[in-house]
């Protein structure tokens, strides 16, 4: 990609982000991948030996941002990026890195999925923020997320705290063009200076709650000179306040609209700078506001009106007038603005006089040739006969719950389907549990829990579902691949002896697409009493095909689409013509022990 | 100007390489680009959309209903799907070819190929459907389906961007030794779309 200041490239929100930290000049850069936020790192990883920084996957967005703030303790700028679930699994280190402060700045991009299209939940970071007390801004567009992320290390050093950057998916997931500037070469003449501030005990923690709270106060006056929010003047007496990518919504749908109200945009919700936000509303009669998620904006205008006596009027998700749930975008904004104005709404013409065609729903499905159906299949095979519960996690294999494998009967969050099964095996004893679990979910969150189970002597068995890579958010690397981020050799995480040193006895390792030797193994591990641990281990069918194809044979199909009903595979297909294979067959060859008939075979080159 | 496309298809289909493509085609003419797909867990067989807009000054990545100049769909289920978003006067490129979701293989559920047919032949938009995977086949791979929509939208797409230019960016993108294949392709949508004309 280009790189010089001043070109104007095509970016990715997540890439622009990651150009605003080489800009600031990082030093280390850590994460854990999740959707929509993996892009950051995996460009980061690309440039990190070009410009002379550290970056990695690291085990977990704990240890991630646990990483990025020992390096801002020694003086260097460090960036985290996760999700907003994964904030959730480091907001042990967060909420005290609040109180402990920083040297170098430290940034950490969460990144929200409001919808959820990829996600467990649609919490809002800016809750978060509110909550530690961390300032956090909300880039609208590509170029104000380079600019946002850069500035954040700024921030971050003129506060002492780390600065939250929260993109949404249309801004992580969205393209635009972007023009780049100087890049400032990573500070590494910095070293950690010994202080007794760097270790939080009770003493420290009361004075430094005192000093988090007084913090406030600096970061809104920093808050409010920066270049991320600014007023649109109108020609009526009411107003709109809007944040993130919302803005584009609203300035779009206002152009629909043909309305010309006054717009106060938003790049910094928390805290938010108080003058400003006083003085735009005490000039109007009446203000909408338009965020995505969660009324934060809102509540701190209502709190500050109420405060400083202002009579203007607030509507928005606390009137009823806007949501707070889903993604937004260009026309449901136009119909918040619609409702609070009491109009009535225009709905574009259809475009056809007839009714559209009921169209079947199309979920993701696991990939043709996954190796994950194939021991689904197995396992499902042997608990059929004894009730068993099958407790997900968080992975490709989650799509595992889809007819027909049915094969998650509950998932929660990373590494709890281990923990979940425990949880219901010490109440239904007579019962068979079950927990699938990735690789990568096992290294991130699934050994404490397995541990667990020796040590309290569980009853469950344990499938590690190990495809050499983390598939779902795009094939990136963890500690049992054998690569770095930035694609040199690694140590590589041997799990067999992992879950043997955790101290479990009955261990087996089988490749899930020989059918018959993974449901024997499903036989012994279930039947032993103690934890027992399967590792079905074949690569990514998207990173590895095997080398073969497979056809079915007219002369000897029934048509009985067994092979549908019990596998699911997208590849086999039933039309008119019958039951057939299709060119996305990937050849794993799982169906063929399936087919009573014997109809599936082998093409012979 | 503003000019807003949609590119809707089942993951896997390649609609995130051709909205690359003329993203980036767009940026060579120096047009404000904003554009957003479906990435993550959707794209393991899932319903995907691109939305792709190009022009002096473009907000929102998301079209709007009823307001994107062209569609190219991918596979004929998921341009039903998503054909509200063109305006009246809109351009529809189609792909007849039909993936069937899990669930119509499955018999749980089924889908009415003349009925989409002929809904898609309603509307007021500029439609050309026809068997764009077959011609990617016949170009060498049912993988080169996008340059064959790509091919389309070059000659009628109604975009200020060039066929010329389109096929270049497009080359550049793609890997080498895939060049033949796709270039095969791109001329065998155009070539569908000028006969449908005549």
């Amino acid at each position: 990609m280009e790189d010089k200041a001043g070109s104007r490239v095509l970016m990715m929100g997540n890439e622009a982000i990651a150009r605003g930290a080489v800009e600031a000049g990082i030093a280390v850069a850590a994460s854990y991948p999740g959707t929509p936020s993996s892009e950051i790192m995996g460009t980061l990883a690309g440039w990190a030996k070009k410009y002379g920084f550290h970056a990695e996957w690291s085990v977990n967005e704990k240890v991630a941002v646990e990483t990025a703030a020992g390096a801002s303790y020694a003086g260097a700028r460090a960036i985290a990026s996760l999700k907003q679930m994964g904030l959730n699994v480091a907001s042990d280190a967060v909420m005290s890195l609040a109180y402990i402060g920083i040297e170098g700045g430290l940034v950490l991009v969460v990144a929200d999925d409001p919808g959820p299209h990829s996600s467990q939940t649609e919490q809002d970071t800016r809750y978060f923020a509110t909550f530690a007390m961390l300032p956090v801004l909300e880039p609208s567009s590509a170029q104000e997320a380079k600019e946002m992320t850069r500035w954040a290390f700024e921030l971050s050093e003129a506060l002492r705290l780390p600065v939250l950057v929260r993109p949404t998916t249309r801004s992580s997931h969205a393209h635009g063009d972007v023009i780049l500037g100087e890049i400032t070469p990573a500070k590494v003449n910095c070293g950690f200076k010994k202080d007794p501030q760097w270790c939080i005990l009770p003493s420290l923690s009361a004075r430094k709650h005192a000093w988090l709270v007084n913090q406030q106060e600096e970061a809104k006056k920093l808050l409010a000179e920066s270049p991320f929010n600014w007023i649109e003047e109108g020609k009526a007496d009411w107003g709109v306040i809007t944040s993130g990518v919302s803005y584009n919504y609203v300035k779009e749908a206002l152009e629909l609209l043909d309305l010309t109200p006054r717009i106060l945009k938003i790049g910094t919700p928390y805290p938010l700078p108080d003058d400003l936000a006083g003085g735009f509303i005490r000039r109007t009669k009446s203000v909408i506001v338009i965020e995505e998620q969660e009324p934060v904006i809102e509540d701190q205008l209502i709190r500050l009106a109420w405060k400083e006596k202002i009579s203007a009027e607030i509507r928005g998700k606390r009137t009823g007038d806007v949501s707070r749930l889903g993604e937004f975008n260009v026309d449901r904004v136009k119909s918040f603005i619609e409702n609070s104005l009491g109009f009535m709404p225009v709905k574009p013409e259809p475009i056809s006089a007839l009714a559209p065609p009921a169209l079947p729903g199309r979920p993701p499905i696991l990939c043709a040739g996954c190796a994950h159906r194939a021991a689904f299949y197995a396992f499902k095979e042997v608990g059929k006969k004894m009730d068993a519960v099958y407790c997900g996690d968080i992975g490709c294999y989650t799509l595992g719950f889809a007819p027909p494998l049915n094969a998650e009967d509950t998932c929660l969050c990373m590494g709890a389907g281990i923990t979940i099964a425990y949880g219901l095996s010490l109440i239904e004893k007579e019962r068979p549990h079950l927990a699938f679990i990735g690789d990568s979910t096992f290294l991130h969150a699934g050994m404490t829990g397995l541990l667990n189970l020796v040590y309290n002597k569980a009853n469950v068995t344990v499938v590690i579902l190990d495809n050499e890579t983390t598939a779902m958010t795009g094939f990136q690397a963890h500690p049992g691949v054998g690569v770095s981020a930035t694609g040199d050799p690694a140590p590589k995480a041997d799990l067999e002896k992992i879950v043997r040193g955790l101290g479990v006895e009955h261990v087996e390792t089988v490749n899930p697409n020989h059918l018959q030797a993974t449901i024997e193994a499903a036989e012994r591990a279930l039947a032993y009493n103690g934890p027992a641990v399967v590792i079905a281990r074949a690569p990514c069918v998207n990173k590895n095909r095997p080398d073969k194809n497979f056809f079915i044979d007219k002369e000897e199909c029934t048509e009985c689409a067994i092979c549908i009903e019990e596998l699911g595979c997208p590849s086999i297909i039933k039309d008119a013509a019958g039951v057939t294979i299709a060119d996305t067959c990937a050849g794993c060859g799982v169906c063929v022990p399936i087919c009573p008939s014997e109809a599936i075979k082998e093409v012979t080159p | 100007m503003k000019f807003s496309l949609v590119l809707a298809g089942v993951g896997g289909q390649g609609t995130i390489l051709a909205s690359r493509v003329i993203s980036l085609a767009a940026m060579e003419k120096g047009y404000a680009i904003r554009s957003t797909e479906t990435l993550g867990m959707a794209q393991r067989g899932g319903s995907v959309i691109s939305h792709l807009r190009f022009g002096e000054q473009i907000f929102s990545p998301l079209i709007p209903a009823g307001r994107a100049d062209a569609l190219l769909g991918f596979e004929l289920i998921e341009a039903v799907r998503w054909v509200s978003l063109l305006k009246k006067s809109g351009v529809a490129l189609i792909n007849s070819a039909v993936i069937p979701p899990y669930e119509v293989l499955a018999g749980r559920s089924r889908f009415d190929e003349d009925a989409a047919k002929r809904f898609l032949e309603s509307t007021s938009a500029d439609t050309a459907i026809f068997d764009m995977t077959a011609l990617a086949v016949r170009a060498g791979s049912s993988r080169a389906t996008n340059a064959v929509l790509l091919g389309a939208f070059s000659v009628k797409g109604g975009s200020p961007l060039e066929p010329e230019l389109l096929e270049r960016v497009m080359l550049e993108l793609i890997p080498a030794k895939l060049a033949d294949i796709n270039r095969r392709a791109f001329e065998l949508g155009q070539e569908a779309c000028l006969r449908s004309e005549t």
